[in-house]
């Protein structure tokens, strides 16, 4: 019997010890859980975010350009390994030298380097997470703000609210986006649907009528495609967002992607633009 | 020039080794000697436009390219595509070659996931007919492959050699060879495949050149020797001339080695000119010196009979064809002025050849004659020439007539010449080179090329959708119009681009100079270079064509500036340039100067003349039967719709210089005969004579030779041919009508018959005529008049006849006698006239006929004043006439003074 015991014993012991491992080990295990349904971006270290390199347009991990930082002189940046001395240069007044397209790609500096500042600048792990689960690249355009126009105040109880946040983002709002628009005309319901991306592009014409927001798709009409989603808290708000980026699509718009970062604070609700997000590097 | 030509002869084994010296020294040039072709040298020399050309060149890229032509119903099938990419491969590692250019190259730009994609179009291969579909349909909407490296109908597909202009190592044979070589597995897989572009055309030419030399030279050195056989029948005769070809032929080529001159398709007609047009002095001394031989005269003496006759006459005739051949060097353009160097030098030679080889010759072989009898025209021939000119003479009014209507016909056809040059069309109908020329021109938009070029100078003016739109413009036109078949500039990359991020399906031109910008982001310079230089204030626009023929070309240069002119923005400036527009300019320079050459030898050949027979009125006159070959030739060209182009220009030019050759051996013989013929019919009786077998037998010799031509692959070169035989054949028939007639009413005297030394110093301060004369006015009244030429004893008239000439001596002494009763022995002297005295004036003067004879008491010669001579001289130098009329009076005044004191004196006497 004092065999039995002894061996009943030590199971106990041992399976006490198993437990109170486990128990120890439990809030590691559920955090490594959480964190493994994260996007993989978010946890990845800037290596993995994608450019456009200058000159060839190719999708790359990172890209060396020089620029002109004065009259005379150049500097050859890494992007996004050296941002941090391109915000510099940028708020000296670096884009105001060169030529045109120089002036241009020092554009895209600026814009590359807000993407990733949008990432890195909180690196905490966020406490709320409402935006991951959400499937953005077949998002209903309602959600996603994007319909908000500072310019529009049909679309907006509270336009200066956006036209803050807009600012914020150094846009007046997305309407360049879809240049025709109309109240007054009366689409037919065959022709007509929701407004909605489709496989990360959206291209169509947005009708505003009484009974709300359509779209009639034409792949040859202005739109928009999402060529990246990545995942973090932007504003140092504790809540996790989206930053998507997107390339305007259509005859007459602008190429270089536009960041757009997105937050909701409860499951099911509307994306709107994070408040108190830092504002662009000045540049003279 | 005559004492030299007796020097050989005296010294004929010297005068040979000095000939085989020089000639053993040229034949050790001839292994420098290269057959090259290039598009340079049909270039203008010091041009403007082509300094622009290569500064447009150095700046946006100007490469040799050759064409891999692949004809198939089903290109893309895998299978081939796989072979294909592996002869690409080979072709790759060439040495000489910089790129290769295809669908497994060029990019196919699209957007994946919203960033940029260069995939070549074949970076994966098709794996479906739908697939290869969807691939041709790409590829055909881009217009850098659309008629370049794909035909619309998707049938022919192309490959771009892009030769590596640095690699000086490789030549046009070495890359044709290599390059053959390596595309022969794909004669399997295709219907069609060969490789074509300039190196190819370049090298067919070149072995042309050189099969012709291997086929013509033998072809014009037989029907040299048949006409020269047929004509002559001298052995020796037929011989020298092909020696003297000969030899001047190897001196030119060992100059040409020398001198760094390449033989191409201009220059290697040179030596078969030198057998053709080298022959005709010759045929010229050696007519002479059997002519003597056959009157009896002993070979050292016949030369120097030939000597003295032809000496002063075949220089003058080397002279004149000398300048129409130096003539075309006068050109811009590297290749004639290289062909007017060679040819002038190579007849230069042949002069000196000629005039050292034949007496030497004549001198050691000459007594080997046949004795004239198989001549074919013989001494009948002096009756047969009076005979012919009695008729030509009687008609003469119908024959001019005759002549001007087919002169007035002929120049009515000249307005319809067209201008046009054809370098393809000139490989001739059968050559492979040509068809496939022809096959790239019809599938693809061509191989030629020539590039617009909009310029600001001021930085990035190109990169606003404005001046875009002003490139887009003109290529629209070039579209609309159908001039080319492909255009493309930076506007078209700019948009496929565009396009390409806004992921159409086609390309969109920017909207706004943001959206440019913007995508300026995404475009590297070197992408475009050929487009748009680096500070995008310059552009070009790539131009292929296929207008092989310059009047083809000149339309569309034409209407693109036309359209440009009234369009363009004036803030921008326009420049057409390119290889196929100044090889266009050059054409029509070359052919302008072509022109310009023939005028020029024309009014050269009147000056000569001129200053020769010291009358401006024989140099005009001399002038009418070498135009007449050229109206002939340029009115048979309007109607035969023979364009003007290089060989048929050229034709006329060498034509007129060979021409006058004959029109001024006829004059100078001419002028011989009325020196020792004081009849002016008689004198162009014996011209006709003497000079019907020379003249014939080279003309017939030149006829055949340039007939040889029309046996050329090259068009050019076979009208050149024809149209030469046509004019030499038109020269022969102006000389023997229109030179006659033309010469017949003048008293032709030399320059250096009237201007020798013993002239100026004693006969015109003596002259009682020329009293208180200038020399000027004494010269122009001895020019109307004739001089003869008097042995001892020689009788000038004689009492009974009737004449309405007077004398002045020149040289020597003549006596008048009054004849008398007993016989001429008891005649009386009346007087004795010296140089620069008059005599024979009564009969001018009265009318009556002589009354006493006049003889000559040494060798004497006399100007001979004729009452027609007075007569011209009264109406048209009045104050001459009044000056001479004066002297005259003076003179007869004084010689009647003398008269009546030498009667009172013998009255005293008695």
């Amino acid at each position: 019997m004092i065999g039995s015991s002894s061996q009943h014993h030590l199971k106990h012991r041992m399976m006490r010890i198993i437990s109170h491992q486990l128990l120890f080990a439990c809030p590691w295990l559920l955090t490594m859980c959480l964190l493994w349904t994260y996007p993989s971006t978010l946890l990845s270290a800037p290596g993995s975010l994608f450019f456009s390199a200058p000159y060839s347009g190719e999708k790359v991990e990172h890209y060396e350009v020089t620029l002109p930082v004065t009259r005379e002189g150049q500097q050859t940046f890494v992007i996004p390994a050296d941002c941090q001395s391109a915000d510099e240069a940028l708020a000296h007044g670096a884009s105001r030298w060169g030529n045109r397209v120089e002036r241009s790609i020092w554009r895209k500096v600026q814009m590359d380097c807000r993407y990733v500042s949008f990432l890195l600048t909180f690196p905490h792990q966020p406490l709320h997470d409402y935006v991951s689960g959400y499937d953005f690249m077949n998002a209903e355009l309602q959600d996603i703000s994007i319909l908000l126009d500072c310019t529009d105040a049909r679309m907006n109880d509270n336009p200066n609210q956006h036209c803050r946040e807009f600012h914020a983002l150094g846009l007046e709002g997305f309407s360049f986006l879809f240049p025709w628009k109309s109240g007054d005309a009366s689409p037919s319901e065959e022709n007509t649907q929701t407004c909605r991306i489709n496989n990360g592009i959206f291209r169509g014409r947005i009708i505003y009528n009484r009974s709300g927001t359509h779209c009639i798709q034409d792949p040859k009409a202005p739109g928009f495609r999402v060529i990246a989603i990545d995942y973090a808290d932007v504003n140092g708000d504790t809540f996790l967002d989206a930053i998507l980026r997107l390339v305007p699509l259509g005859i007459g718009l602008r190429r270089v992607p536009i960041v757009l970062p997105l937050t909701r604070k409860e499951p099911g609700g509307i994306f709107t633009i994070p408040h108190n997000i830092p504002g662009p590097v000045p540049s003279h | 020039m005559r004492r030299f030509l007796i020097f050989c002869a005296t010294h004929p084994w010297q005068a040979l080794l000095s000939l085989f010296a020089i000639s053993l020294l040229a034949g050790t040039q001839l292994n420098q000697l290269k057959i090259q072709i290039s598009a340079e040298e049909l270039l203008l020399l010091d041009d403007p436009e082509r300094s622009y050309y290569e500064k447009i060149s150095k700046q946006f890229g100007d490469e040799q390219v050759v064409l891999v032509y692949l004809e198939d119903t089903r290109l893309l099938e895998e299978e081939k595509l796989i072979n294909l990419k592996e002869v690409i491969s080979k072709l790759e590692q060439l040495s000489f070659v910089k790129r290769v250019e295809s669908l497994f190259s060029v990019p196919h730009l699209k957007s994946i996931d919203g960033y940029l994609n260069k995939d070549s179009y074949l970076f994966s291969l098709p794996k479906s007919k739908e697939q290869e579909q969807q691939l041709f349909t790409a590829a055909t909407a881009d217009p850098f492959i659309k008629n370049v490296l794909l035909s619309p109908n998707h049938e022919v597909m192309a490959v771009a050699i892009i030769l590596d202009d640095d690699d000086a190592s490789y030549n046009d044979q070495s890359v044709t060879t290599e390059i053959d070589q390596l595309i022969q597995p794909l004669n399997i897989d295709y219907t069609q495949a060969f490789v074509i572009g300039y190196p190819y055309v370049r090298s067919a030419i070149s072995n042309r050149i050189q099969q012709e030399q291997k086929e013509l030279f033998p072809i014009a050195t037989a029907a040299l020797l048949i006409a020269l056989f047929l004509l002559l029948r001298q052995f020796v005769d037929i011989l020298t001339p092909i020696l003297t070809s000969g030899i001047s032929i190897l001196w030119t080529l060992g100059l040409m080695g020398f001198s760094d001159i390449p033989l191409n398709v201009i220059t290697s007609i040179v030596p078969i000119l030198l057998i053709i047009v080298g022959s005709t002095e010759d045929i010229h001394l050696l007519s002479e010196f059997r002519r003597a031989q056959k009157r009896g005269i002993e070979t050292q003496a016949a030369i120097r009979h030939m000597s003295n006759k032809m000496a002063r006459t075949v220089l003058l005739t080397f002279v004149t064809t000398y300048v129409g051949f130096l003539s075309v060097g006068l050109s811009r353009i590297e290749v004639l002025w290289q062909f007017g160097i060679i040819a002038s030098t190579g007849l230069l030679f042949n002069y000196l050849v000629t005039v050292t080889l034949i007496p030497s010759l004549l001198a050691l072989s000459g007594r080997w004659q046949l004795d004239g009898k198989n001549r074919f025209l013989k001494s009948s021939s002096t009756e047969a020439a009076k005979l012919y000119w009695q008729w030509l003479y009687r008609r003469r009014r119908s024959v001019s007539v005759v002549l001007i209507f087919f002169s007035v016909v002929a120049a009515f056809g000249i307005p319809s010449i067209q201008v046009n040059h054809n370098t393809i069309e000139s490989l001739g109908q059968n050559s492979e080179v040509r068809k496939q020329v022809e096959a790239v021109n019809t599938h693809l938009a061509g191989l030629e090329t020539f590039s617009i070029i909009l310029d600001s100078g001021i930085q990035d003016t190109f990169l606003k959708v404005r001046y875009l739109e002003e490139i887009v413009e003109i290529q629209y036109f070039i579209e609309d119009q159908k001039l080319s078949h492909s255009t493309t500039s930076f506007a078209n990359y700019l948009s496929k681009l565009n396009g390409v991020f806004q992921e159409m399906d086609q390309a969109v031109m920017p909207e706004s100079d943001d959206e440019i910008n913007e995508l300026m982001i995404f475009l590297d310079h070197k992408h475009v270079q050929a487009y748009v230089s680096d500070d995008y204030s310059r552009v070009r626009i790539l131009v292929r064509h296929h207008a092989t023929s310059s009047q083809e070309l000149e339309h569309f240069v034409n209407e693109l500036n036309g359209f440009i002119d009234q369009y363009l923005d004036p803030g921008l400036e326009a420049r057409i340039t390119g290889s196929s527009v100044l090889t266009l300019s050059a054409t029509q320079s070359m052919i302008g100067g072509q022109l310009q050459s023939i005028l020029l030898l024309l009014v050269f050949f009147i000056l000569i003349i001129s200053v020769l027979f010291t009358d401006i009125r024989v140099g005009l006159l001399a002038a009418i039967p070498n135009a007449f070959p050229v109206i002939v030739i340029f009115g048979v060209m309007g109607y035969a719709e023979v364009p003007l182009n290089i060989g048929t220009a050229m034709a006329a030019a060498i034509a007129i210089g060979i021409a006058v050759d004959d029109t001024l051996h006829f004059m100078l013989r001419y002028n011989q005969e009325l020196k020792s013929s004081r009849r002016q019919t008689l004198a162009m009786h014996t011209t006709i004579s003497n000079e019907a077998l020379p003249v014939f037998s080279t003309s017939i010799a030149l006829i055949a030779g340039f007939l040889v031509f029309t046996l050329s692959d090259f068009k050019p070169i076979v009208l050149f041919g024809a149209l030469s035989a046509l004019a030499i054949a038109t020269a022969l028939i102006a000389d023997f009508v229109i030179t006659p007639l033309a010469i017949s009413s003048l008293r032709l005297v030399t320059l250096w018959d009237m201007l020798s030394a013993h002239l100026r110093q004693q006969v015109i301060p003596q002259s009682v005529l020329f009293r208180d004369m200038s020399r000027w006015q004494i010269r122009r009244f001895i020019l109307s008049s004739t001089v003869m030429k008097l042995d001892i004893g020689q009788t000038i008239f004689k009492p009974g006849d009737k004449s309405n000439e007077m004398y002045l001596i020149m040289h020597g002494s003549v006596e008048v006698r009054v004849p008398s009763k007993e016989g001429d022995n008891h005649s009386l002297v009346v007087n004795l006239f010296r140089a620069g005295e008059l005599f024979g004036d009564i009969a001018l003067l009265a009318g009556e006929p002589r009354k006493t004879y006049a003889v000559s008491l040494e060798p004497t010669s006399i100007l001979v004043l004729s009452q027609d001579a007075l007569k011209n001289t009264t109406f048209l130098h009045p104050i001459i006439a009044g000056r001479l009329f004066l002297n005259l009076a003076t003179d007869v005044s004084k010689r009647w003074v003398g008269f009546i004191e030498q009667l009172s004196k013998e009255k005293n006497t008695d």
